[in-house]
């Protein structure tokens, strides 16, 4: 009897770790989509851009795999379970047994009905996994004018990577702003004008109407203003949604992703989830949801391995984060960013420099800190995390939040001296929480 | 695993070991060299805070769970089996998740470095053979580099 | 900007070596007198002269060794009788129109007479004796010895017993002590430092007029408890807390006048220690104001050792001034167990620099005279002779005891030991090494945990050096030196010091 693995991400290497820790004996069986180890996907880009080698994109060497027992089938695909017996069948026809099971099969790129007919096309790709990777790369040589369509965070360091290959980039974005996800409208203010400076042309509140092909290359794009654009290339930077569709048919309890308790557990005993994959606990709206973002699926990975290998650990629950450093524009943002739509009782409180091109913001409900942006301002932000996560009273820290320097001299001394002195360090485990609030 | 432990009682803020940090992490750890002739000076991995009469320093915790190696997307940060975290700049693309997950703010911009986004981070200065350089220039023993139990 | 139009000179120059400095602002933070400051617009770190004091607190602590301290010259024409220092101190008194204080001991060009007295060393007669290999007696007792003592036999066990009372004795396991310093004239790390070195090294601190802080109870087995003349924190359990109790006449440093702490300085811990409101004034009287003859003395040690059920030494500490042979006999009789001697040389936190400089005699003296006043009378044996009052090193330790002296006590030694530089500044309250303050940011500086291992330090090594000489001279035990004074002699001291002293000529 194995450990089995569905997916081959940040969230299946946790879990393998985390089960070595407690389970040297039991083999553990990882069933991979793609055909390579487990790698970075956030790397396609930087792949591209030439900042990274191929072979350092993988997130373990092949030694880990056999020092640790783990035995991993590459190119299958997972097709359906059988909990009461406790299987996984294969796309092969191969049948395999677990004891227990992790489903971390990640995300899929989300393609709106009105292109799927142009999926197939030479020259247009979505920008999430290494056969996208090598597609773009093949065409870079060949190709001038790319149009991304999507800019939140892959299609603006889509854009990034080719502009630090000297391509001429459009982008169609649907909102009002890119990166509307995790940034408001002055922020983004600041990436409009960094896309400007680099000759990006960015249409918003657009999109593809859609595409003119000749010989099974996309060669125009009718934007929805009205606007035709002539283009070598075209990635669909759209988005991903949980890969679920090989649970069909039995009771794990699905909401968009897999729902699970905060020990990664599924409605299913044995069966866990984990990842882009699992609907998880969220520390800001207190409620369940999916979150697409790599530390959490590092973490949950974790506390999936711990559970199934008998050592009992309580995920604490997800903060959305997202860092993204484009050319000379960085941010770092963590919560709730769009208030438009969420509080109505949402206090703001901003700082901004525009000439220094500064911007930062905090979005407070109830004197606790629920959402923050910080744009080209990221020095030592990861102290934010505490007060989101230890719902610490926001007006005390009010002006040091807002400050270019936060550091731990305005918390409580008691508090502080446990932490710089802290013997583990911070943490995931509810057993954190317990400590600090 | 013996660690960096900073007592505020006995801080006097003077800073010797944010240089003595930089010097050791320079190429050729002269001060003189280091400072000004060096192509990259280096940015200190160990910050000491201060205002009025408190001041202390802080550094990297090497969590045994540690948040920064989760966000890292590349690897580049990573947990020996000493139980050190460790970064690798080779690896390092400067996506800066590890600044954003930091809990501690113990990672920072390596701001001199002007062609490539990179970190520093404290790495216990493990190829230094008397240990850490900033416990070794705290001139009142505020900061300790000791083991203890958790 | 400040425009006083001033006369004073700058006594220091700070040189800084701009190649070597890294502009990482450590000075400018440490220096508490200000002597340093960054000029933003120029990237330099720059230095006023003026206010330097060359306590050495940046040379220490700036990484790259890129400052060093020196001397200003003298600017003034040189003149043997208007020496600069004479100069400066009319300027500023003409100025201020007020009494010059200062800090430590006085400097004055006084002869040093530890300098000009050598030991013997034995040679083929009389063989040294080696530390290493044979035992060496450094441990010494103070307290009253009886004239004779009754040796009494068991009639059944036949083991031999003292029949004698003998009066309660302190042990030293190195004959030098931590001298009276008070809590207010230094910090309570400094004061934690010595008591914390005292108990480890088996010797003893003193509280000085300061009372006892409660976190340093703890040290009472190694505390001197001091009565002083404005009677800081003096109550019962103060008494019975240390081991013995001092009561402070005079000390070298100010001998004839009281002290005077300022309000600012007492805060809450001190205002509790001392037992007095926080803010004010502390002030001690010129005399005891209930010690007004000998036998005033005699009533106040008697009530001490009645307050005390007779368990506890009681020394008596005076300056060595001009009769400090005839008053050490009076307080010999009066009862004490111990008699202090505080000579020109010694140390304090704030003393007026006229009285310093200028009132009391030098130890060596003091010792050699009062130590024969008291054979020739017939009763050395009933105070031991403590002395004190510049002391640098174990040979001057050594000197003193066989002068006569039994112990001797430390102050600036001590101090030094803890970082002091002898800067003299203490009197201002702003001591960059955490000693001569309260100032927390200051104290802080000043860690016990290195200070105690220090001070510590400082014991051991005089201890083996005690040792070395003591087996050089032949000698095996630190009783056998005590005022063997043949073990001395004298070079380039003339008669009558040389008769004062009463030690030979070396050659003779």
């Amino acid at each position: 009897m194995s450990y089995v693995i569905i997916g081959n991400g940040p969230a299946a290497i946790a879990a393998c770790e985390s089960i070595r820790t407690t389970d040297k004996e039991k083999q553990i069986i990882i069933i991979s989509k793609e055909d390579k180890y487990a790698y970075g996907r956030p790397l396609i880009t930087y792949q591209i851009a030439g900042i990274v080698e191929k072979e350092n994109m993988f997130l373990r060497k092949k030694e880990f795999y056999e020092k640790n027992n783990i035995k991993v089938l590459l190119g299958k695909e997972a097709t359906g379970i059988d909990p009461k017996n406790k299987i996984v069948k294969l796309d092969d026809g191969a049948q395999i047994n677990y004891e227990k099971l992790l489903i971390a099969s990640g995300g899929t790129p989300f393609i709106p009905p009105v292109y799927k007919e142009y999926m197939d096309k030479e020259n247009i790709t979505t920008f999430i996994k290494w056969e996208d990777m090598e597609k773009l790369e093949k065409m870079l040589p060949e190709i001038n004018n790319v149009l991304i369509v999507g800019g939140g965070l892959i299609g603006i360091k889509a854009a990034e990577a080719l502009v630090m290959k000297n391509k001429k980039v459009f982008i169609a974005e649907l909102s009002k702003r890119v990166l509307s996800t995790v940034i408001d409208n002055k922020g983004a203010y600041y990436f409009h004008k960094e896309l400007e400076k680099n000759n990006i042309f960015l249409f918003l509140e657009n999109t593809v109407k859609s595409f003119k092909v000749k010989k099974n290359r996309i060669e125009k794009a009718v934007l929805q203003s009205g606007e035709v654009l002539d283009i070598d290339a075209v990635i669909m930077a759209i988005g991903v949604k949980p890969e679920i569709s090989f649970i069909k048919g039995t009771n794990i309890n699905t909401n968009v992703g897999i729902l699970v308790d905060d020990s990664m557990k599924t409605s299913v005993d044995d069966i866990y989830a984990a990842g882009d994959v699992a609907e998880s606990y969220d520390l800001v709206y207190g409620s369940k949801r999916i979150g697409p973002i790599w530390v959490s699926a590092s973490e949950q990975g974790r506390i999936a391995g711990y559970n199934m290998a008998g050592k009992k650990a309580s995920y604490r629950g997800r903060l959305i984060m997202n860092s993204i450093s484009f050319l000379k524009t960085s941010l770092i943002s963590y919560g709730i960013i769009n208030t438009d739509i969420e509080y109505e009782k949402i206090n703001v409180f901003e700082y901004e420099r525009p000439d220094l091109n500064i911007y930062r913001r905090l979005n407070v409900v109830d004197n606790r800190l629920i959402g923050a942006i910080f744009v080209n301002s990221i020095y030592r932000k990861g102290i934010i995390t505490r007060f989101i996560i230890e719902k610490l009273p926001f007006d005390k820290y009010k002006d040091i939040l807002l400050s270019p320097n936060i550091g731990f001299i305005e918390f409580e001394k008691e508090y502080r001296n446990r932490e710089i002195n802290s013997v583990k360090g911070y943490s995931k485990t509810k057993t954190n929480l317990e400590n600090t609030v | 695993m013996k660690k960096l432990y900073f007592r505020e009682e006995w801080c006097v803020g003077c800073g010797r070991c944010e240089v003595a940090c930089a010097i050791e992490h320079s190429e050729s750890k002269h001060p003189i060299i280091a400072y000004f002739h060096e192509k990259i000076r280096q940015t200190p991995r160990i910050v000491v805070e201060r205002k009025g009469n408190i001041s202390f320093a802080n550094t990297c915790r090497h969590c045994e769970e540690p948040d920064c190696v989760n966000a890292c997307i590349a690897g580049a940060l990573y947990k020996d089996e000493s139980g050190k975290v460790l970064y690798n700049p080779n690896k390092c693309v400067g996506c800066y998740s590890c600044i954003m997950a930091c809990p501690y703010g113990a990672i920072m911009k390596d701001i001199n470095r002007k062609e490539r986004k990179q970190i520093v981070k404290c790495d216990l200065c493990n190829t230094r053979k008397e240990g850490p350089a900033c416990a070794e220039a705290c001139p009142n023993r505020a900061i300790i580099f000791e083991e203890k139990e958790g | 900007m400040k425009f006083t139009f001033s006369l004073k000179p700058e006594n220091f120059i700070i040189e800084r070596d701009d190649e070597r400095c890294i502009r990482c602002g450590a000075c400018v933070q440490q220096c508490s007198y200000n002597a340093h400051y960054f000029l933003e617009e120029k990237n330099k770190v720059l230095g006023i002269n003026h206010n330097c004091v060359g306590d050495g607190r940046c040379v220490a602590i700036c990484p790259t060794n890129a400052i060093r301290i020196r001397q200003a010259e003298n600017p003034y024409r040189p003149n043997h009788n208007w020496s600069k220092e004479k100069m400066m101190d009319l300027y500023e008194q003409a100025e201020n129109g007020t009494v010059l204080l200062v800090g430590m001991g006085a400097p004055t060009p006084h002869p040093v007479y530890w300098d000009k007295i050598i030991l013997n060393a034995s040679q083929v007669t009389n063989p040294s004796i080696d530390p290493l290999r044979e035992p060496m007696e450094v441990k010494t007792y103070i307290g009253s010895k009886p004239d004779k003592i009754e040796v009494v036999f068991d009639n059944k066990t036949k083991k031999p017993d003292i029949k004698t009372k003998i009066s309660p004795q302190l042990e030293l396991e190195i004959p030098v002590m931590f001298a009276a310093m008070s809590f207010g004239a230094i910090s309570l790390n400094a004061c934690k430092s010595l008591a914390k070195a005292a108990s480890e090294m088996g010797t003893f601190w003193n509280t000085g007029e300061g009372g006892l802080y409660r976190d340093l109870y703890q040290y009472g087995k190694n505390t001197i408890v001091q009565v002083a003349s404005g009677r800081f924190g003096v109550h019962l359990d103060y008494l019975n807390a240390g081991a013995a109790v001092e009561i402070k006449i005079g000390q070298g440093a100010k001998p004839g006048i009281g002290g005077h702490l300022p309000g600012e300085k007492v805060n809450h811990e001190i205002s509790v220690t001392r037992a007095m409101p926080e803010g004010a004034d502390a002030i001690s009287p010129a005399p005891h104001h209930d010690i007004y003859s000998i036998e005033d003395l005699r009533q106040l040690i008697y009530s001490i050792k009645e307050a005390t059920d007779y368990e506890k030494p009681v020394f008596i500490k005076i300056s060595a001034v001009h009769n400090v042979a005839a008053i050490a006999s009076g307080i010999v009789r009066a009862g004490a167990d111990a008699v202090v001697i505080d000579g020109i040389r010694g140390g304090t936190g704030a003393a007026p620099k006229i009285i310093r400089d200028n009132v009391g005699i030098p130890i060596e003296l003091a010792i050699a005279v009062v130590d024969e006043r008291l054979r020739k009378e017939g009763i050395r044996n009933q105070a031991s002779l403590i002395a004190a009052g510049g002391f640098r090193n174990s040979s001057d330790v050594i000197k003193a005891i066989a002068l006569g002296a039994d112990a001797v006590y430390i102050g600036t030694a001590a101090l030094m030991t803890l970082g002091c530089h002898v800067c003299g500044m203490c009197y201002k309250g702003i001591c960059n090494w955490g000693i001569a303050t309260q100032r927390e940011d200051l104290t802080k500086r000043l860690n016990p945990e290195i200070g105690a291992e220090r001070a510590k330090n400082l014991l051991k090594a005089w201890k083996h050096e005690i040792q070395e000489m003591l087996g050089a001279m032949g000698i095996n035990s630190i009783e056998s030196l005590r005022g063997n004074r043949l073990n001395l002699r004298a070079v380039d001291i003339h008669e009558p010091y040389l008769s004062i002293l009463g030690i030979k000529p070396a050659g003779a």
